[in-house]
């Protein structure tokens, strides 16, 4: 399809813009990241100091906003289009499964979803709004938009690699960026709220404290179980959604254009 | 009560936020949820916003009373015991101070949500210096979810209605889900594809070089006091959070 006929043209500003920002958004995480665990506070009994609660929640946000700040302009309008219809996903199915018994979350089927779709800077910037937007409804959510980033980046990234091609390799690359986002989450859920979101990944989380690991290491291996299954089960909805879609609506995006563009489609 | 542009309430919940978690004093915590709440009272929002983070705070109450408390090795003071459980009084009083950290965290977010007025949230994006995209998909997603939750449910009757999707246990669940979510997808995407062309043809021509024709109101001093709050609470956050806050 034709690129639009108003669209200012890229300037040489523009394109550093797009290029540093990301990159020094996925620096400011990468940081705050290796600081919460290199640096992690020693449980006293009383608690936990509350210096890595602001630096989790600030780090990741403000590495966040930079990532969507230089990704956002330079979108499609298709891809633009699509992530808000992955963002009510995320909300509308997230909710539902956050308030049952059971350890998984499927509240990122829409931006892994959209990664599949529309590419990783679709993927990351659905991730980073997602986070943004739905804290309107739930604020706790607010300082995992780091994590939901790299899910939607991860995503792209499987998409790119021909996972809509073979649909069997969707919960492999699922399980691969769960690992990644349990990583990444976890420093939030233990430094920001002492705790998970859900009750039955609190009584995990509780199993492994009973059994002597400290507030990240048990939340750390909450996460470990937890996450990867449910990306796995994600990318494989996500997947098999994208494969019911009719070929004129799929190939109005761009990841699909270039995997509909390469021999053995 | 006074009506702020949509970015000073931003900043003024930001600022709370981060100074409560920065401070982590259980006595803030309580004082700014309190706050929250009587506001919410002024606004006549008190209800919604004890409701809906009730039902935030509900399950993460309960998981930090389970991974601090209830099983808790290290605390010498014991309450409870019995078999895998030893309540101790640390233990409680840390999953409480956790606890009213996050009812404060949860309270001003939640009343601004419930405050803003989301049309001038919008508009107000749309005239920041911020890509104009941002707010299309801001304004977009805030229709989306409850169109979005309002299809699944019309879905769902006329499956309800043609006889599909029964059976029992797992895979009954399952299989009605499936029915739900296919075309719950599809009609999305088809909408969204629908929505591109119209973009792809108008472009992204936002921001404050274009008029608006209501603009959202700001007094003068309400840009310089958002900022001042949000540097004054970064610079106390970092000096409470260097002090190690407790």
């Amino acid at each position: 399809m034709s690129t639009s006929l108003t669209l200012p043209s890229n300037t040489g500003s523009t394109l550093l813009r797009s290029r540093i920002l990301p990159l020094l958004g996925a620096a400011v995480i990468a940081a705050t990241y290796l600081m919460l665990v290199l640096l992690q506070p020693v449980e006293a009994a009383a608690g936990l100091s509350s210096w890595p609660a602001v630096t989790a929640f600030a780090g990741y946000l403000a590495g966040a906003i930079l990532l969507l700040v230089g990704v956002l302009p330079q979108l499609p309008p298709s891809a633009v289009a699509i992530i808000p219809v992955g963002l009510a996903l995320n909300i509308v199915l997230g909710q539902f499964v956050g308030s049952t018994l059971v350890p998984l979350y499927l509240d990122s089927i829409g931006t892994v979803l959209v990664g599949l779709l529309a590419g990783r800077s679709a993927g990351a910037a659905t991730g980073v709004l997602g986070s943004l937007v739905w804290s309107l409804f739930n604020p706790t959510v607010l300082p995992f938009a780091a994590g939901a980033a790299a899910i939607g980046y991860l995503a792209g990234t499987a998409g790119r690699l021909g996972v809509l091609r073979r649909v069997y390799w969707a919960p492999v690359a699922g399980f691969l960026t769960g690992v990644v986002a349990a990583v990444l989450s976890a420093p939030v859920a233990a430094f920001v709220y002492g705790g998970t979101s859900g009750a039955a990944t609190g009584a995990l989380v509780a199993m492994f404290r009973a059994m002597g690991d400290g507030l990240l290491a048990s939340i750390t291996k909450q996460a470990l179980i937890s996450d990867p299954a449910d990306k796995a089960l994600a990318f494989l909805v996500a997947a098999l959604l994208v494969a019911a879609l009719p070929r004129r609506i799929r190939l109005q995006f761009p990841q699909v254009q270039r995997q509909a563009s390469r021999p053995g489609e | 009560m006074i009506r702020l542009h949509p970015f000073t309430g931003l900043a003024l919940a930001v600022a709370a936020a981060l100074l409560t978690l920065a401070a982590d004093r259980w006595w803030l915590s309580l004082a700014v949820t309190t706050a929250a709440v009587c506001l919410a009272v002024l606004a006549g929002t008190a209800t919604r916003l004890i409701l809906t983070a009730g039902a935030v705070l509900a399950p993460l109450w309960l998981s930090q009373l389970m991974v601090h408390a209830l099983f808790d090795t290290a605390g010498s003071e014991v309450l409870v015991t019995g078999g895998p459980v030893r309540l101790t009084l640390e233990g409680l009083t840390t999953a409480g101070g956790l606890g009213l950290r996050a009812a404060a965290f949860v309270s001003v977010f939640l009343l601004y949500s419930l405050t803003v007025d989301r049309i001038e949230l919008v508009r107000a994006i749309d005239a920041a210096r911020v890509p104009a995209q941002l707010g299309y998909i801001v304004a977009a997603t805030l229709a989306l979810v409850p169109a979005t939750a309002d299809r699944a449910r019309a879905i769902e009757q006329a499956q309800a209605v043609r006889g599909a999707g029964d059976g029992s246990g797992a895979v009954g669940w399952l299989r009605r889900k499936r029915l739900l979510a296919v075309p719950l997808v599809l009609s999305s995407i088809q909408d969204a594809t629908e929505r591109s062309v119209q973009l792809q043809l108008r472009g992204f021509a936002g921001g404050s070089s274009r008029t608006q024709l209501h603009p959202v109101p700001a007094r003068s001093w309400e840009k310089p006091f958002g900022l001042l709050v949000l540097c004054l609470a970064a610079a106390a956050a970092v000096l409470l959070a260097s002090q190690g806050g407790r």
